[in-house]
């Protein structure tokens, strides 16, 4: 891993097209800005995490685990 | 032709039924090319079935279903890779978690839907910048909310 220290206002380029900049620190926590081209997704960590962990319970699911036919249930007439 | 699946045996297929997910899943971006299999012709539910790997098959919901103001507003970014515009058919469908033992308590994940373009068939799983969504929606709880939603509108 390649690490580099920065200032507040100072800023990384990935590639051509990819700025991320300091923008303040507060103690522990860290304010980022990333200038990145729309194409490019950019996420936090943990929520790519939780959303891989979720992907990985709906394969393990099998058929005979799906509650049987549920009807919609509309509300009373 | 035919595709086997551990699941559900050997099924038929025809070559326009398969979605291709150009990045794969979040996390899971070794399996790319998937079919669409309806678990019952009545219910909420679907499985993407691999069209590569056999025992590969994600539980999926109609998000609608239980949740009927769920929306989905996709950055541009999502909308230019599934080539999608205003009036381009497109299906929209979560995945599903069912705890062990517990179907009752089953989640559905509204913050990252699959959507797919059903007539170029390209799939992309998207990750919504909506703050009222997250990985873990408690299906019948957001039914029941829902209901009471539609009828406090009637």
């Amino acid at each position: 891993m390649l690490v580099l220290t920065r200032k507040v206002n100072q800023s990384i380029m990935i590639g051509d097209e990819i700025e991320v900049i300091v923008l303040e620190v507060r103690g522990e926590q860290v304010r980022l800005g990333i200038k990145a081209p729309r194409t490019v997704t950019v996420h936090r960590r943990e929520i790519y995490d939780a959303i891989q962990r979720e992907n990985i319970m709906a394969a393990q699911a099998q058929p005979e685990d799906v509650p049987a036919p549920t009807k919609k249930v509309k509300s009373a007439s | 032709m035919e595709l086997e699946t551990t699941r559900f045996g050997t099924i038929r297929i025809d070559a326009d039924d398969i979605i291709t997910f150009e990045d794969g899943l979040v996390g899971l971006s070794q399996y790319r090319r998937f079919v669409l299999i309806r678990h019952d012709s009545e219910g909420p539910f679907w499985w993407l079935q691999s069209a590569d790997e056999p025992s590969f098959a994600m539980l999926l919901i109609d998000p609608w279903f239980f949740c009927a103001d769920y929306e989905v507003v996709l950055s541009d970014a999502d909308a230019e890779r599934l080539q999608l515009r205003e009036e381009t058919p497109k299906a929209v469908l979560t995945t599903v978690t069912i705890p062990s033992g517990n179907p009752h308590a089953m989640t559905a994940n509204l913050l990252a839907p699959l959507v797919i373009n059903t007539e170029s068939r390209i799939g992309r799983q998207v990750i919504l910048d909506d703050e009222r969504y997250h990985t873990r929606h408690p299906i019948l709880q957001e039914m029941w909310r829902s209901m009471q939603a539609v009828e406090a509108a009637s």
